[in-house]
């Protein structure tokens, strides 16, 4: 064997070994499917076929239709709920929440944060239920010192989804004033912004090409009220944010610049489960060498 | 060639090296979860033990609603209709209220025209706040007067036709939730009111009470603009 063949065949050969641990390269972009949904207060089943605006529309039976769906086609897919889980439907005042924590697990969803209306039955019957929650809630702006949501609740995630490593944080509304201080007990309330920014931070320096903040702020208000506008024009570490309390339906995600000028991507999806957030990213490997400051770019 | 070889190896160990430090948006679509969507039988399965329990009391009848309506600012029928039903609930326990003031957000669905069914009204009114009465100064009531006028409207009862500007009396018997009486949704200066009666009967039981009294019901479409 010659110099040349040598090399030539220890580049097959390399190519040969390390083409398996990245699946992507040289085939199409991988992609990532982020389905969330927001405020679905206990809408289990689907409204009457009557129904005057949403006629058969939502319940969860058909959302975990669609979900799987999804999964059956894509590879790597996350599914995402930004709080108010309950209250809405006798199920909650019957079953306390049970059912709602049941079928999200059964549905398959990762990770969620907390709402104003998951502390309805109290701090205490909302961590009590947590053992019927096979997925994890977020959330960095609460304090749980002294209450029995402390470990239960985590700080943030990160996720691994072939080359995304995605993190994913959470941020609630302020309880004082809107849930009554027995039934949110000694949770202590922080500055969303400068906490979200905090963790958001941490998660880019842990390498996540991907920072997702779940909030349950509301969309944006008339006043100085801190909202998902606000926070996305505030950051700098977050791309997307999937937001709840508002009710906000939203045709499409809406972009605002945040302090670098760099996009954020807002979405929300009403509420009562009557729509399902679908956010597509993509990864492509060869360009991830020429397009490092191109963060976003919007095909569709 | 022997050059080419050699950058092209180096070029797959650089790939495989980078994991990408960013991630492209491409595309995204909110999804109605429609009628036509399949039920998934491992879903109904959980649900069904619930639901039996549940439909054989709330699915009874207990009035009838003419038209589909919804809440809306300043004020709607469904607004007027919750605010009065709460009034009558009131004064019938006892309690010569002026007004019922409820707040907004505590209205949560649509009523269907048709039968009513009770657990409609757990979707309209799913909270267990209870009915509270307070004895208001002028000056409180102005207080709430101008909180509404800034939130755009809130439920008022049928007292409103009623009320004369300026307000000529020193006291106003108001019921509310006690979510709001706490302080809640903006409200924080109820708690400066100088009596306080806790009726301990639920907005929903007022509400379920006077569907059932006024049936099929009659609708008030005016405006009560504060």
């Amino acid at each position: 064997m010659n110099r040349k063949e040598f090399i030539k065949n220890l580049g097959i050969l390399t190519a040969g070994v390390t083409l398996p641990s990245i699946p992507s390269w040289g085939a199409d972009n991988e992609r990532l499917v982020i389905l969330h949904t927001n405020d679905w207060h206990s809408h289990i089943e689907s409204f009457s076929m009557n129904h005057k605006k949403y006629p058969g529309m939502g319940g969860a039976s058909k959302r975990a239709s669609y979900i799987q769906e999804i999964k059956s086609k894509y590879k790597h897919v996350l599914v995402l709920d930004s709080g108010d889980i309950f209250q809405g439907t006798p199920y909650f005042n019957f079953f306390g929440g049970e059912l709602e924590f049941k079928l999200m697990s059964a549905m398959g969803y990762d990770f969620a944060t907390l709402g104003n209306h998951d502390f309805d039955l109290g701090i205490d019957a909302l961590s009590h239920q947590l053992k019927n929650a096979k997925f994890k809630f977020l959330n960095s702006n609460y304090n749980f010192q002294n209450t029995p949501l402390k470990n239960k609740i985590e700080n943030y995630a990160i996720v691994k989804k072939g080359n995304f490593k995605i993190g994913i944080l959470g941020v609630g509304i302020e309880l004082n004033g809107l849930v009554p201080k027995n039934l949110y007990g000694n949770i202590k309330y922080e500055e969303p912004i400068k906490k979200a920014n905090q963790v958001a931070k941490y998660l880019k320096s842990e390498g996540c090409n991907l920072v997702i903040c779940l909030s349950h702020l509301g969309f944006k208000y008339n006043s100085d009220k801190v909202s998902d506008v606000k926070l996305a024009q505030n950051s700098t570490h977050i791309d997307l944010i999937l937001g709840g309390h508002t009710h906000t339906f939203m045709n499409n995600p809406r972009e605002f610049a945040n302090k670098k000028g760099k996009n954020v991507l807002i979405n929300q999806t009403g509420w009562a489960g009557i729509f399902m957030g679908r956010i597509d990213y993509e990864i492509n490997n060869s360009e991830g060498l020429s397009l490092l400051n191109n963060s976003y770019k919007k095909i569709s | 060639m022997r050059y080419n070889g050699v950058f092209l190896m180096i070029g797959i160990l650089i790939i495989q090296c980078k994991i990408p430090t960013y991630s492209k948006y491409t595309s995204s679509i909110n999804t109605p979860i429609g009628a036509t969507i399949e039920n998934n039988y491992i879903i109904d399965s959980i649900i069904k033990p619930y639901s039996d329990t549940l439909h054989g009391a709330m699915d009874q009848i207990i009035g009838f609603c003419p038209m589909f309506i919804e809440k809306y600012k300043p004020s709607s029928a469904l607004t007027n209709l919750m605010a009065d039903a709460i009034a009558q609930t009131a004064i019938n326990e006892g309690y010569p209220i002026d007004l019922c003031i409820l707040n907004y957000g505590g209205i949560r669905s649509t009523l269907d025209s048709g039968d009513i069914t009770l657990g409609e009204t757990f979707e309209l009114m799913p909270f267990d706040n209870q009915i509270t009465v307070l004895q208001l100064s002028a000056e409180l009531l102005k207080d709430c007067i101008e909180l509404i006028r800034m939130k755009g409207g809130e439920p008022i009862s049928s007292g409103y036709y009623k009320l004369r500007f300026p307000l000529q009396k020193q006291y106003y018997l108001v019921a509310v939730n006690d979510y709001m009486a706490d302080g809640g949704d903006g409200y924080h200066f109820l708690s400066k009111s100088e009596k306080r009666w806790d009726t301990n009967i639920k907005i929903r039981d007022g509400l379920i009470h006077y569907i059932k009294q006024n049936n099929p019901l009659k609708l008030d479409f005016k405006n009560r603009t504060l």
